[in-house]
């Protein structure tokens, strides 16, 4: 599904990916870990396009075509889903109406009716009560004064309505105490499934007791510098990033 | 905002020609007879005017005075605009659609007007309101054209009720003695130039008012039109709401598209009683000139409430999209206690239109509250600018104030501004200001993206976010036009 | 909101005696000029009228009818030099000035690369350092193209260029940084005085400067001065400001500062005295990455009429602005604070804060707030906020929940309110004058503020 050879990136002047490889194939789900500063954010950001993060070296492909000259909406539009580590606060926009805009925006690239806002209600309450979001998320403009919790429970929501093919969870756990991240956690397993594969960017080896990777790859320096299945998290809790980082 | 110059195809300020630089719709010109008067202004011409509209001696007395005011003022130059000064003698004062002495019933005006509302949405044919869709709110509306008032709809309906609504010119002789009692007395002739000079020249605008205990039993609405070439507009409205009246009125402005500045200088006065309230919603789109600012409106409005009653509450709110230049100050005067005033503002500007404008909350009354809540857009190469005052006067005990005002950037040849004035001189006074200026974010507009909406429906929703608290504020059936004004989907829809 | 100025001179008499007063046979020619030239702007302009905008909440019409010739050199230097004394000053670096002369017999002056003394010694020794720069006053005053509707300190500053004879000088070469404070005293016994201090900082020169303004005696003054500033590339300079004339006294003051490159300049303003004060505080933010902070504490009271003006100027990139002014108004005071941030086209990424809080003590006091933002620049943060008349409710429940009674809870949160500002200064001596300031005139003061001493004293 994803394949990322030697991927090199920076912001502005600054160098952050330095040679970056990894295959993600439909249905895994892969775990970056490293500490602050290594480039996993800046990782989400590239494969999601934004502006500023420049590819200078290296290719990303996705479903066989090349994902770097995409925009942002082309790349959601084709199925790339960022969960961000801080969502964004649109005043005086309402919750529901943002996500009926985008789901439409998708549709309409695929090829589909758009929705109705009867046919969008059902959907979204169907979504909504699976991450047991209260109704009245919905209605409230766009993260606008959402606990740190609701705004992640949101960015799951939106992951849930939107049905992307690609997720990328970038963070998704930090900041939230632990009944929250079983909610979350709950809600991104409910939407595993064979065709859908995910990336989950975390500093904490926690979020992994909940959402079991088929792969965990340590992210330091720009690089990948180990490998390996879901023990590689919990040794690293235990030992702590210092000999990776330093070798 | 960089990194999206970079790429060509998508700068923000292609996005902010989408959405703002649309055509000007309603730039026609209605081919139409009228009668105008040679352009000038002596008192000759005052005269004559108040001859024409079979004025009461009184009216002829008010007009003289206020223009021997006039002629002793000078053109205001505080404000934060730039214009070339009007030539005075070179206007046309009276300007009407050739009437035989005026309409009796609809059948007699003439199609090509009739069809000029049409074109505008505006429908004159009560039966046509009534046949429309089921349940949607009754609108009685009062056509101005030029100077002109030519069609008031409803009229019976609202007799029966016992509210008046009908052109000034027809209260002048119908209703003598209440346009006596209440005509400058909110706006003096003398306040400013420009009210002067409506107070001198004025031909024409709406009456209303609302008898004690009604409530009017539907949206009242007026909609001005310039059509004529070289001449001004001065239209004057005058709203009284009696002892626990209530009434909502709307005003709707459009101009043909001229190379030449037109002048618009109305005045507006407000007045409610003890427990009275008026809605006064205001969509302006007079033509606002080129992308080289040839033409365009000069829009020099007074617009003033006087809350005289206990308990009186007048509620100000604008989308303000049109015109060259634009020196519009809507404002309360609270004088009764516990009155109420306030103003919900959405201007935007693009090209290289100007506008200075903003409210004035005079707190005289105890326990006095008002609300500001003004959006500012600007785009292209125009200056936006909010101007303010908050005065807290020696008895206002328990007066209180929350202004927040906000502008928008969009492209980096135009200005926003802020200039607030407050003054307080009360001890058990809160005034509260706020004001921020940014341009869309980086991350908002990612954000959006991320979700798969295109840059220009980013932009727009975003914009559309940035005025919600001040669109909500606006009769559903004028917000749908606002909102069309400011080129962006209606939102609400759902949720 | 008026417009056209007309605007008035004063009584003959005392432009006569100042004319008289400042002629310098030796004077460089360019000297002349500009003296000249302040002259004719200052005749040109007169003193503003309240129809010019930035005048509008102030009246200076009755400086017209009096007269403020210049005042007597030949002072009692015992009761100056008793005044350093009592401020605590005695053992610190200092320019003392009487009447807007400085007088080394009271001074006490760091040697340093570079100079510091009297305006007067280094204008007839080093005239060429300071051409280049006495005339920015010019360029922020638009004394050279005056906009008459627009005045703000011009008229006045138009008579110091033509008037001033000396003032406080700080020229510090690169790299050089004063190690103690430099406290930069007026005293004014009577009638009037033009100083002109120029301080100017080259690259990466550092220097916090504490000026005092006040009376010595109970005589009216009028005091008309000017601060120029330059700060080269990555300097730092802070400077705090005293103001306590008597309630007789006039005080009308411009500081205009140059900010270059990565430099900071940090000013905090304690308006305490005079019957009228006016000062205008003007910032250029001429390079990318240039900062400035201005604090500002306004305190009104009897039937005193205080005005706090700031412009800054955002004129390039990545530059950082931040206010802070707060005022009380008492008794039958009147304060008003007009804040002005201007953001040029080319100035992106500015970022910008100003906050006005004020509060009214009494029934006949006044403040007049005018927060403006002018912004021509698209990539911007700029947010303004002003207050009159709230203390915290929050902290005012918080107080009362702890069993204080509603009076005593507001002494506290207004000595708070007020405290805030006195915070930003860095110095013991400063901020010892401030809060005998504050003990003197708020409500309940003199409690709080020896409760504060008992327990520093205990610690």
């Amino acid at each position: 599904m994803l394949k990322i050879e030697n991927l090199h990136a920076s912001v502005g002047d600054k160098a952050i990916l330095k040679g970056i490889n990894l295959e993600v194939k439909p249905g895994e789900v892969h775990a970056i870990m490293g500490p602050n500063g290594s480039g996993k954010s800046t990782l989400s950001y590239v494969l999601a396009g934004r502006d500023g993060y420049e590819v200078t070296d290296g290719s990303v492909t996705y479903n066989g075509e090349d994902l770097i000259e995409k925009d942002a909406d082309e790349r959601a539009c084709d199925g790339i889903y960022l969960a961000f580590q801080y969502p964004v606060e649109i005043p005086g926009v309402s919750n529901s109406y943002f996500l009926r805009a985008a789901v439409n925006a998708q549709r309409k690239h695929r090829g589909e009716d758009e929705l109705d806002a009867m046919g969008f209600l059902k959907l979204a309450r169907e979504k909504a009560k699976l991450l047991e979001l209260p109704d009245n998320l919905m209605h409230r403009p766009v993260n606008v004064g959402f606990s740190g919790g609701e705004k992640k429970r949101n960015e799951i929501f939106h992951m849930a309505v939107l049905e992307p093919q690609l997720c990328l969870l970038d963070e998704t756990d930090s900041g939230l105490d632990i009944d929250a991240l079983k909610t979350v956690a709950n809600g991104v397993n409910s939407l595993r499934s064979p065709d859908r594969a995910m990336i989950v960017v975390t500093h904490y080896q926690r979020l992994l007791d909940y959402i079991v990777p088929d792969q965990v790859h340590v992210l330091s320096g720009g690089k990948i510098v180990k490998s390996g299945d879901k023990d590689l998290a919990k040794q690293l809790e235990a030992e702590g990033y210092g000999d990776l980082v330093a070798a | 905002m960089e990194e999206l110059d970079r790429k060509p195809k998508t700068s923000d300020d292609d996005h902010v020609d989408e959405l703002l630089n649309r055509d000007y719709e309603a730039g026609f010109v209605t081919d139409i007879e009228s009668e105008s008067l040679p352009p000038g202004l002596d008192e000759g011409v005052i005269r004559e005017i108040s001859k024409r509209k079979e004025e009461p001696e009184f009216m002829l007395e008010f007009r003289l005075n206020a223009y021997r005011d006039w002629l002793k003022m000078t053109e205001p130059e505080w404000a934060h605009v730039n214009y070339e000064k009007v030539d005075y003698q070179s206007i046309s004062y009276f300007s009407a659609p050739k009437l035989n002495d005026g309409p009796k019933s609809l059948d007699e005006v003439d199609p090509e007007l009739l069809a000029t509302y049409e074109k505008l949405g505006i429908s004159l044919k009560e039966q046509e309101v009534l046949a429309g869709v089921q349940g949607a709110p009754k609108v009685a509306v009062d056509a101005v054209f030029d100077s002109v008032s030519v069609a008031t709809t409803f009229k019976e309906t609202l007799n029966e009720a016992g509210v008046i609504f009908c052109p000034i010119s027809e209260a002048c002789r119908e209703h003598p003695e209440l346009v006596q009692k209440y005509l400058g007395t909110v706006v003096p002739t003398s306040d400013n130039f420009f009210a002067a000079l409506n107070s001198a020249v004025f031909s024409d605008g709406s009456f209303v008012y609302i008898p004690e205990g009604v409530r009017c039993p539907m949206e009242l609405s007026t909609y001005f039109r310039i059509n004529a070439a070289n001449t001004g507009q001065f239209e004057r409205t005058i709203i009284i709401a009696d002892k626990g009246s209530y009434v909502s009125y709307l005003e709707g402005c459009t101009a043909p598209m001229r190379d030449e500045n037109q002048l618009h200088a109305a005045v507006v006065e407000l007045v409610a009683l003890d427990d009275a309230e008026i809605k006064y919603s205001t969509v302006q789109n007079w033509y606002p000139g080129d992308e080289n600012g040839k033409g365009g409106i000069y829009n020099f409005v007074t617009k003033r409430a006087d809350c005289r009653g206990v308990n009186s509450k007048v509620s100000w709110t604008q989308v303000e999209t049109g015109s060259a230049i634009t020196w519009k100050y809507p404002s309360c005067i609270l004088t009764g206690d516990n009155s109420v005033g306030e103003f919900y503002s959405v201007a935007v500007t693009n090209k290289r239109q100007e506008a200075d404008t903003g409210t004035k909350m005079i707190h005289v009354g105890k326990n006095t509250r008002s609300t500001v809540i003004s959006k500012g857009i600007s785009a292209g190469r125009s200056n936006n600018s909010y101007r303010g005052l908050i005065k807290i006067l020696p008895n206002a005990e328990g007066a209180r104030n929350y202004t927040q005002c906000d502008s928008l950037l969009m492209g980096d040849q135009c200005g926003a501004h802020t200039f607030p004035y407050i003054e307080g001189k009360n001890p058990t006074a809160q005034v509260e200001h706020e004001a921020t200026t940014s341009k869309i974010s980086e991350d908002q507009l990612f954000y959006c993206l991320q979700r798969g909406l295109s840059e220009e429906d980013a932009v727009g929703l975003i914009v559309n976010g940035f005025c919600k608290e001040v669109m909500k504020n606006l009769p559903m059936e004028f917000a749908v036009e606002a909102q069309k004004l400011l080129g962006i989907s209606l939102e609400g829809s759902v949720g | 909101m008026n417009a056209v100025a007309e605007n008035t001179l004063p009584h003959q008499g005392w432009l006569e005696a100042w004319r008289e007063r400042v002629v310098h046979p030796e004077a460089p020619a360019w000297l002349t000029e500009l003296r000249e030239l302040g002259w004719s702007r200052f005749e040109m302009f007169g003193f503003p009228s309240q129809r010019a905008e930035h005048w509008k909440y102030t009246r200076v019409s009755a400086l017209e009818s009096s007269v403020f010739a210049p005042a007597d050199l030949s002072i009692d230097i015992a009761a100056a030099q008793a005044k350093v004394q009592q401020l605590g000053l005695a053992a610190e670096d200092r320019i003392v000035l009487v009447n807007g002369v400085v007088r080394d017999e009271l001074s006490q002056l760091p040697s340093v690369n570079g100079y510091i003394g009297s305006f007067a010694d280094l204008l007839r020794n080093d005239p060429d350092r300071v051409r280049a720069f006495l005339g920015a006053i010019k360029r922020n005053h638009h004394i050279e193209k005056p906009d008459r509707n627009n005045l703000r300190g011009e008229p006045f500053a138009a008579l110091n260029s033509a008037c001033a004879i000396d003032g406080a000088a700080v020229v510090l070469d690169n790299n050089v940084a004063l190690e103690k404070p430099l406290h930069v005293v007026h005293l004014y016994t009577s009638a009037g005085s033009m100083p002109r201090n120029l301080f100017l900082l080259g690259q990466c020169a550092d220097a916090k400067v504490v000026e005092w303004q006040l009376s010595l005696g109970d005589d009216a003054v009028f005091a008309n001065a000017i601060t120029e500033i330059g700060l080269g590339e990555n300097a730092q300079l802070k400077h705090e400001r005293v103001q306590n004339f008597n309630n007789q006294s006039w005080f009308i003051e411009s500081v205009c500062t140059d900010i270059h490159k990565h430099a900071r300049y940090i000013g905090n303003e304690y308006a305490l005295g005079s019957k009228l004060a006016r000062v205008d505080t003007l910032v250029d933010l001429k390079a990318p990455g240039s900062e400035t902070h201005l604090n500002g504490m306004y305190l009104p009271f009897g039937t005193q009429h205080i005005d706090c003006h700031t412009r800054i100027r955002h004129q390039a990139a990545d530059c950082i602005s931040r206010q802070l002014y707060k005022g009380v108004a008492d008794k039958r005071g009147r304060g008003v604070f007009n804040g002005r941030v201007e953001v040029a086209r080319d100035a992106q990424r500015t970022d910008s804060e100003m906050q006005n809080r004020n509060i009214l003590l009494s029934k006949f006091a006044e403040i007049d707030a005018k927060p403006e933002l002018e912004i021509y620049a698209d990539d911007v943060s700029c947010a303004h906020g002003s207050t009159i008349g709230q203390l915290d409710q929050t902290a005012m429940f918080y107080l009362r929940s702890r069993g204080l009674a509603k009076e005593q809870a507001e002494a506290i949160l207004t000595w708070a309110f007020a405290a805030e500002v006195v915070e930003t200064t860095d110095h013991d001596v400063v901020r010892g004058y401030l809060l005998d300031a504050l003990a003197e005139r708020l409500p309940g003061g003199d409690k709080i503020r020896s409760l504060d001493s008992d327990l520093e004293a205990g610690e």
